[in-house]
């Protein structure tokens, strides 16, 4: 019987080898000192990111403020209309031979902008800025392909309460929306505010409202522009993100084409 | 969570209140008593990782060999030293433990590469003060203060480690009074369990709080009526029966945190506090009865706990609140059938969580566990805002494979163990005896083992133990694991082999 037993278990291990503890992440602390550092912004560990997106909705977000006067925003019921979806974020490593990685020498990541990845964003990250170099449809070369002749820093670190910044973007040559596009994409950037927001299971303070305008200015033809609204926190980076309709006229526009809200975990 | 909180020594053995008591007589001359051991501990462990393939994480279950095989092994030591000084008029009494080579794994510290090595190196705590505390003796009762090791009742829920096969050492900064009313002992216990930040000062001033609120500190009120062992132990062999008990409270609270200093201890940032909102409570009651050829006891815990906030971010708090509702009971027998042959039946159930994993290691950011993994944090805000997973201490065992090593201490589980014991033989100035123990165990949670069935395993442990009156001591384990279902691995259609422990242990006490 007991020679029976010890010889249930002989012969080569069915486990391969694999670390006995999961490896630990080095986590992010925020230290929340009034400004958002690069090194405070979560784009340093490739995976995925879960967001809650609903389109075409209207969106009342400002709940008030606090004693201080510290604005206070909620998206606590947003949710319940919108689904959720997994954007990647991978490194360019990651990404390996594409007809695009030679259009984007310096780029170091890519994000999805959608779940099934119908167009992504090429970007790079320093102490100084968050690196924009263009944007590609990677399944059609032949529906969008915008290569910015210098990168655009989206997001200049670090980052705080009253900045404000223009760039521009100079395409030459590309593709949107399968049409030929030459001109200009210009990115004015302001931090409005810095607040406490509000998701149904967490709440952020030191949480620093960015406007974006984007305009788009093509050599031939008329410009139009896009807002964007975004919502950043040490070390969770972007937890909200508010679209526009083209030509919005409105900085705090309700009018949501699409509202994108991070899942945390 | 509430582990680990309350009462030193207040226990119903004489490792416990009589030990810290004992050195205080009144009449002796100043005194010095060094007592120890010294232990050395090789294991064999064949196949803990079951043979199932990886966990949903992508984890063994348990440490396989990088190049393959079944085998792994170590060897351990540990020198425990404990000094005590009594006054003059032996009224106060100070108590100092030290460690030495704690837990070392012997050969790990070569001097230069393995070919060449000639000596071995030294950890930077080679040598770990565990216990600084004092006594004193008054008209209304014992005054204690000092850093100080805690058991209680049957050492389920709080245990000091200070049984020589033990590998825990919990201890906490306290100070106690204890005294004698109406046929009992009373106990009142305030621990330092947590100060947060200090402030440090010039010409070695000890450093200040730099804020109150982010203090956790315990308060503990205990009863009990105990023996000493030798005082049991007389009275069974007089033939009386000897009825013991004991019963306390505690809580614990903290209002804000500030979770640098154990998330990043060496940032430089230490003015930042969190709400927590951090309240439990824990309350705990045993009894034994001791009869002239058997004895039966039997411990019993609940625990309770909310935390406000459990995000460990500054910046980020949960609305919802955690909960936690904990109970633990255990039953230990024995009975005497001869001068040489003893046995009985143990049981026990700690309650589960419903959320995947056992929860046994559970700690402070530790991702959630999936369907499939042997462990992980027990709640999910906002779908899942409870823990519910009763811990035991990991140095009450009651197997060698399954709780000891895999899954690391009991939790959401309940088992049984009939064991018995023969005393062989008198060798020498020693008595050589043979310890049997079956141990039966399933989930209580279902959704917390690795396939979702509930049983666990069943598991063998023999042993053969040497115990000699001049200090010396050896013994033989074996440790047989006949997997049950739960432990299958269902995602890759893999069943959980047998898994086998040797271990021998060296023990010198002076």
């Amino acid at each position: 019987m007991g020679l029976w037993m010890i010889l249930l278990a002989c012969g080569e291990n069915q486990t391969p080898y694999a670390p006995y503890e999961s490896e630990a992440s080095d986590l992010c602390i925020p230290n929340l000192d009034g400004q958002l550092e690069a090194s405070e912004f979560p784009l340093t560990v490739a995976g995925e990111a879960d967001y809650w997106i609903a389109e075409d909705v209207n969106v009342t977000y400002r709940l008030g403020a606090d004693d201080q006067g510290t604005p206070i925003w909620t998206f606590t019921e947003v949710v319940d209309t919108a689904t959720e979806q997994t954007l990647a974020v991978q490194s360019i490593q990651q990404v390996g031979d594409t007809w695009y990685g030679s259009l984007f020498p310096s780029a170091e990541w890519v994000i999805a902008n959608d779940q099934d990845q119908t167009t992504i964003g090429l970007y790079a990250l320093d102490a100084s800025a968050l690196w924009m170099f263009g944007l590609v449809s990677p399944t059609d070369q032949d529906a969008n392909r915008i290569v910015y002749q210098t990168e655009v820093p989206l997001l200049r670190f670090p980052l705080q309460e009253g900045d404000q910044y223009q760039s521009e973007g100079i395409v030459e040559g590309g593709v949107s929306n399968g049409l030929p596009f030459s001109g200009t994409h210009r990115y004015t950037v302001s931090v409005g505010a810095r607040g406490e927001l509000w998701l149904p299971s967490l709440r952020f303070t030191d949480v620093y409202r960015v406007d974006t305008q984007f305009e788009v200015i093509p050599t031939i033809g008329d410009a139009f522009w896009v807002r964007q609204r975004s919502f950043y926190s040490e070390c969770f980076g972007e937890i909200v993100r508010l679209q526009s309709a083209i030509n919005e006229s409105e900085v705090a526009f309700t009018n949501v084409a699409e509202i994108r809200i991070l899942s945390v975990p | 969570m509430m582990l680990g909180l309350f009462w030193l020594t207040l226990s119903a053995g004489a490792e416990s209140f009589d030990q810290m008591t004992q050195g205080l007589q009144p009449g002796l001359n100043r005194a010095w008593q060094v007592h120890g051991y010294h232990r050395v501990r090789t294991n064999g462990y064949y196949n803990l990782d079951l043979d199932r393939g990886l966990t949903t994480a992508g984890t063994p279950i348990f440490p396989v060999p990088i190049t393959g095989g079944q085998w792994l092994s170590s060897t351990d030591m540990r020198f425990r030293a404990d000094v005590s000084g009594v006054s003059e008029r032996g009224s106060v009494a100070v108590n100092l433990r030290f460690d030495v080579l704690d837990n070392l794994r012997l050969g790990s510290l070569p001097s230069g590469s393995a070919i060449d090595t000639t000596s071995q190196l030294s950890p930077s705590d080679s040598i770990v003060v565990r216990q600084a505390y004092a006594t004193a003796l008054t008209p209304l009762g014992f005054v204690v203060a000092g850093r100080m090791s805690t058991q209680w009742g049957l050492g389920m829920l709080v245990n000091d480690g200070t049984c020589i096969d033990c590998n825990t050492v919990d201890v906490s900064d306290r100070l106690g009074f204890i005294t004698a009313l109406a046929g009992h002992l009373w106990a009142i216990s305030y621990d330092y369990s947590a100060v947060g930040t200090g402030i440090d000062r010039a010409y070695n001033v000890p450093q200040i709080d730099a804020d109150p609120s982010d203090d956790a500190h315990s308060l503990s009120i205990a009863v009990m009526d105990v023996l000493s062992d030798f005082s049991r132990e007389r009275r069974r062999k007089a033939g009386h029966h000897s009825f013991e008990y004991g019963a306390y409270y505690s809580t614990r609270q903290q209002i804000n945190d500030n979770p640098y200093t154990y998330l990043d201890p060496d940032s430089e940032v230490s003015d930042i506090l969190m709400p927590r909102n951090y309240q439990a409570t824990a309350t705990d009651g045993w009894v034994r009865v001791t009869a002239p050829t058997w004895t039966i006891a039997l411990e019993g815990a609940y625990l309770t706990a909310n935390i406000g906030n459990v995000s460990l971010l500054p910046g980020v708090s949960s609305g919802d609140v955690l909960t936690s509702q904990q109970w633990g009971l255990v039953l230990e027998s024995e009975q005497q059938l001869s001068e040489t042959f003893r046995w009985g039946c143990n049981a026990g159930m700690a309650s589960g969580d419903e959320a995947p994993g056992l929860g046994a290691r559970a700690q402070s950011g530790f991702a959630n566990a999936q369907a499939g993994d042997l462990d992980g944090a027990q709640f999910d805000f906002p779908n899942d805002n409870t823990v519910n997973n009763f811990r035991f201490h990991a140095d009450y065992r009651i197997d060698r494979i399954l709780w000891r090593e895999i899954v690391g201490t009991v939790t959401d589980a309940v088992y049984l163990r009939p064991h018995f014991s023969w005393q062989i033989a008198q060798a020498g100035p020693g008595t050589l005896t043979l310890h049997q123990a079956l141990v039966y165990s399933q989930a209580m949670q279902p959704t917390s083992t690795l396939s979702g069935e509930p049983g666990l395993g069943l598991e063998w442990d023999p042993s053969l133990e040497y115990v000699s009156t001049d200090g010396m001591g050896f013994q033989l384990d074996y440790g047989l694991l006949l997997p049950l279902d739960g432990l299958d691995n269902t995602l890759l259609g893999i069943e959980a082999k047998p898994a086998h422990l040797l271990r021998g242990h060296l023990r010198y006490r002076f």
